[in-house]
């Protein structure tokens, strides 16, 4: 009897991280925020980055290509999409992210926690977001989370799968009812 | 050239009994732009005129006492912000959404006042698109959109509100970007863009403007030429693929018309011959591989996601950027990265430069963009300022300017100018700045100047414009040329005075055989000598004469 039972332990804890993971965008987001977001008329001076640090800061990583394949209805949407990732700032602005393409990944970017990206396919016709909120940038723990059609419609991902890496080429799988 | 250079004539003027009137260009006949003159009250006797002008980037322009040769605080001293302005677009950010352009004015005295126009389709209906590509024309905002929805819109002040589609290639690939520019072949301007086609080509077509026909382009005379693979750029880098026209510089003095793929490989157009360009005619082609603080420079491929380019026509880009920008008055690139921003001094990106360039030496440096935000499109404005934009569901517009052109490591002051609602794009040119000069035209009336007296000779005139900026800059890309005649009477030929007015801050005494006597009239005429200008588009130009 104890076997079953570990096993449906181990289920429930599986399908709560699953569960929090999709919901994870909306407490991790205002996680650790770094950035100040000015207001209109208000000024920043940028400077530079201390030369011992830049190596810290700004990896020599490869531009890495992202190709995702995005399944609806069980068929594949685009054969393949790998033009660009924009990624974007959520649409609560209250809290700032990095953007970054998915295409080019480079490690140490991403520190705030999440981001969220807007996948443009190369036929225009869905746009998605994928959020990672690990924040390391380990594309493997990358969330497509929302999908979003032509007409403006969201539609929720109902089979989260993370998106693996072979090679410095990753690759994602998506499922969308 | 610094203050009036009295040449031959400076004793006999001397000897004159000196009238002042002062002229500051206030007639617009034919440029359409709208001219304002100040009658100011005369200077104190001595005093000399210093008024102080605010131009329409809400700088001060401060002008310094000039006195005339001979005389003694002449005149009167007539500002105003409607002088010469060598580009379509003033100081101006023009924002892309999916579905919205914004033009926002570069004036903080004036709350960075914005115009909307909403995207429509050929029925007015709302009409968003993604992947947007612009370039300033004369016309306009050129706006090229991606895909199966792609094609050409246009926002201009002649459509208030709605940005409309001018034209739509048959062949646009759905994943293809549109690049568009706009250029001159001769006195001829056209419009011009670049995409990969659904045959797999890679193509350039160019239309001419006419403003007399519908939407300013005259499509009857579309010329088009389709050159080879998508696959096949410079240097052997081959990964143009669809996205042939991700980004675009247009060098307008050699013509050449260059496009990049996502960081992939380059190609390109000369616009007058539509002929294909090689990486030899990349005139930086050889900086390849040198380091410039966190970039590593590559002008054939792997290049940044968007391209730009200097005054001298070579390509600013690197491996691993997004965008670059060269800002022509504090000559420094600035490139942004994803999270950073890097100010680098422009010879680090020329064939001559150094064979690196690094922070240490203050060549170049990498700033904390952390009070900013993820800066990524970036477009000089031609004045020293720089816009910037922070993308998101709220696009954040800022300016930028580099705080020591001589001392990088001081930085970048930003301004946040605006929250735009929707993601930006744009990824090319977005303020104008390398657009050429569109001519211009200007009629003086003498008559219609205080200070004038109808009937007396005009002993001289003298000529000189003020840079907006502050500073003292040189006149690149623009002829002036100038023909005074007594109205009714015979105009002689235009006397070109571009070596003359090279410099700002200084007046040139004209030759009173051509300008002086009996005349009442000056026509000046600024063109384009066929390259990118750098002059700064809200410098006041003024004339003096004396009777």
């Amino acid at each position: 009897m104890k076997k079953p039972l570990i096993k449906l332990a181990l289920g429930i804890t599986a399908s709560a991280i699953m569960l929090s993971s999709v919901f994870l965008h909306q407490s991790c987001g205002r996680r650790q925020p770094n950035l100040v977001r000015l207001k209109v008329g208000e000024s920043v001076v940028l400077t530079p980055i201390p030369v011992q640090n830049l190596s810290d800061s700004l990896p020599e990583t490869p531009p890495r290509k992202l190709l995702l394949h995005f399944m609806s209805g069980g068929k594949e949407v685009t054969p393949e999409s790998n033009a660009e990732i924009h990624f974007f700032a959520e649409p609560d602005d209250e809290v700032p992210y990095y953007i970054l393409r998915a295409n080019e990944f480079r490690s140490k970017h991403l520190t705030t926690g999440c981001a969220s990206s807007d996948v443009s396919l190369l036929d225009n016709a869905v746009e998605a977001d994928v959020l990672i909120c690990d924040g390391s940038l380990d594309v493997s723990k990358a969330k497509l989370l929302r999908l979003k059609n032509p007409d403006g419609k969201m539609k929720m991902a109902t089979n989260v799968m993370p998106i693996s890496s072979e090679n410095d080429l990753f690759y994602g799988a998506v499922m969308f009812y | 050239m610094r203050g009036l250079k009295p040449n031959g004539q400076q004793t006999h003027l001397r000897a004159s009994l000196w009238t002042g009137l002062i002229l500051l260009l206030s007639g617009c006949s034919e440029s359409g732009y709208t001219a304002v003159s100040k009658s100011n009250k005369p200077p104190a006797k001595k005093k000399a005129a210093t008024p102080e002008s605010v131009n329409a980037a809400g700088l001060p322009v401060e002008r310094g006492a000039k006195v005339f040769p001979g005389g003694e605080n002449v005149g009167i001293t007539f500002a105003g912000d409607t002088a010469l302005q060598s580009a379509a677009s003033e100081a101006e950010a023009w924002i892309v959404t999916a579905g919205e352009v914004t033009r926002i004015k570069l004036d903080e005295a004036a709350g960075w006042p914005q115009t909307k126009w909403q995207m429509v389709d050929d029925n007015g209906n709302p009409s968003s698109s993604s992947g947007h590509r612009t370039y300033v024309s004369e016309l306009g905002l050129l706006i090229g959109r991606t895909g199966s929805n792609g094609g050409i819109w246009l926002a201009s002040d002649k459509n208030p509100g709605k940005a409309i589609p001018i034209f739509k290639p048959t062949d646009q690939r759905g994943d293809s970007r549109l690049s568009v520019t706009s250029f001159k072949v001769g006195s001829q301007p056209y419009i011009g863009f670049a995409y990969g086609t659904t045959g797999g080509q890679k193509k350039f077509v160019r239309i001419p403007i006419d403003k007399s026909k519908p939407n300013g382009i005259d499509i009857a005379r579309k010329e088009e030429k389709t050159f080879g693979n998508l696959n096949q750029g410079f240097g052997g880098f081959n990964a143009v693929g669809g996205v042939a026209a991700y980004g675009s510089f247009m060098d307008q003095k050699s013509k050449a018309f260059f496009l990049g793929a996502n960081r992939g490989g380059m190609w390109g157009v000369n616009v007058e011959k539509l002929t294909e360009l090689s990486s030899q005619d990349v005139p930086n082609v050889s900086v390849s591989g040198r380091k410039v603080c966190n970039y590593t420079l590559s002008t054939t491929g792997n290049i940044a996601y968007a391209l730009s380019g200097d005054l001298n026509g070579n390509v600013v880009t690197a491996s691993g950027g997004y965008t670059f920008t060269h800002d022509p008055v504090n000559n420094v690139v600035i490139g942004t990265n994803s999270g950073s921003v890097t100010v680098a001094k422009a010879e680090c990106f020329a064939a001559n430069g150094p064979a690196e360039c690094t922070q240490q030496n203050n060549q170049c440096a990498v700033l904390n963009p952390a009070g900013a935000g993820s800066i990524e499109p970036v477009s000089a404005v031609g004045d020293g300022r720089v816009v910037g934009i922070v993308r998101g569901a709220t696009s954040q517009v800022f300016v930028m300017s580099v705080n020591d052109k001589d001392d990088i490591s001081k930085g970048l002051t930003v301004k946040k100018v605006a929250d735009i609602p929707g993601n930006a794009y744009m990824y090319n040119d977005f303020t104008g700045l390398t657009l050429y000069a569109p001519d211009q035209i200007r009629v003086i009336e003498f008559s219609k100047l205080k200070g004038y007296q109808p009937g007396k000779p005009l002993r001289y005139v003298a000529a000189g414009w003020t840079a907006a900026t502050k500073k003292t800059e040189d006149l690149r890309g623009l002829k002036i040329e100038l023909v005074c005649y007594k109205k009714g009477g015979q105009k002689g030929p235009y006397i070109d005075q571009t070596k003359q007015l090279t410099t700002s801050a200084s007046l040139f005494v004209l030759d009173p055989k051509v300008c002086g006597g009996d005349i009442d009239t000056l026509e000046v005429k600024v063109s384009s000598d066929g390259s990118t200008n750098n002059f700064s588009r809200l410098s006041l130009f003024e004339m003096r004469g004396a009777q």
